[in-house]
């Protein structure tokens, strides 16, 4: 895997919202948006551009999300590092929300809850907003 | 409509899916479904019905004391003033999902259903925003003064399910009861 540069904080990046109900009726996003799947294993997908998330998904979504990469940063909190690492020329990952399936139960309690904490601040630091909308 | 998947057609479908039910039968989804004639309907004309094990007929029995009363008995104004999140609840079952992620189940649909309607009775005028989890479950979330609390409904155990709390940059999580709610939002 190719090595990229760190990405500038005035970075936008893109995210797909995968759910309808996954935004409110007035048009702001909740924070499932950026939910760690199971399949998402290395981090929260982003994409460089609209083009380039939309080639990528092959599966409907409801709406792209432009994310500011300094203000995801924001979100970090002194325990927790959240960064936006990029892993090939038209994505980047979100790291440093919690990945809790593959953790014993009782600390995939604690770890859901602050994967919840993490994704709200990340929109508390206005760090997305839907841009496009299904 | 639901109701009219094949599923919910086959007596051994709806026992196979609905058992846990038992607890629980005063889902007011349920009751506010035409689902919950069907049920008695079969339970009538079936036969089989003398072999079901304990659990099933308590839980079927509990159908009837139910039905007995109305609907407007047991809910007051809950069906009417929260038809809103309660049509988005049918509508989960219903609409297409991303293929990435899971369509919320039956457990999940009914029990979130339960529990809007518990937290209903503490504040009636509170609606709450719905999700999904992507993984089968659903979130039910509500901002309540200055705290964010989100109940997590488990796709398909409710001893998974919690209720989460954010207030400032406090937060934590604890099993989701009916007891916990009222501590909340009483």
């Amino acid at each position: 895997m190719a090595d990229f540069p760190a990405l500038p904080d005035e970075t936008i990046m893109f995210r797909a919202v995968l759910e309808k109900s996954w935004k409110t009726k007035d048009g702001k996003l909740k924070w499932q948006t950026f939910k760690r799947r199971c399949r998402d294993k290395d981090g929260v997908s982003l994409f460089t551009t609209v083009d380039s998330a939309t080639k990528e998904l092959t599966r409907p979504f409801f709406g792209m999300a432009s994310v500011h990469i300094g203000r995801v940063r924001q979100a970090s909190t002194e325990t927790d590092s959240i960064d936006v690492i990029q892993d090939a020329e038209t994505h980047a990952n979100i790291t440093g929300i919690p990945y809790i399936y593959d953790k014993p139960e009782d600390e995939q309690i604690l770890l859901n809850d602050k994967m919840i904490f993490l994704c709200r601040r990340i929109l508390e630091k206005e760090a997305a907003t839907l841009l496009l909308d299904d | 409509m639901i109701y009219n998947r094949t599923n919910f057609v086959d007596t051994s479908q709806i026992l196979n899916n609905y058992v846990i039910y038992q607890e629980n039968a005063a889902s007011p989804l349920i009751l506010q479904s035409k689902f919950s004639q069907k049920i008695i309907e079969k339970r009538l004309s079936s036969k089989r019905s003398l072999v079901y094990h304990k659990p099933i007929n308590n839980w079927l029995n509990s159908f009837d004391t139910i039905i007995n009363k109305s609907i407007e008995d047991l809910f007051g104004d809950f069906l009417t003033k929260w038809e809103e999140p309660l049509s988005q609840l049918k509508v989960f079952l219903e609409d297409e999902v991303n293929s990435s992620l899971e369509r919320p189940t039956i457990h999940s649909v009914f029990t979130a259903s339960l529990y809007m309607f518990y937290v209903y009775q503490c504040q009636p005028n509170l609606h709450p925003e719905l999700a999904l989890s992507g993984d089968g479950g659903i979130y039910v979330e509500w901002q309540l003064n200055d705290k964010f609390i989100s109940i997590q409904i488990d796709r398909e155990t409710s001893e998974k399910d919690r209720v989460y709390i954010e207030e400032g940059d406090q937060y934590g999580s604890t099993k989701l009861t009916k007891d916990s709610l009222k501590g909340i939002f009483g």
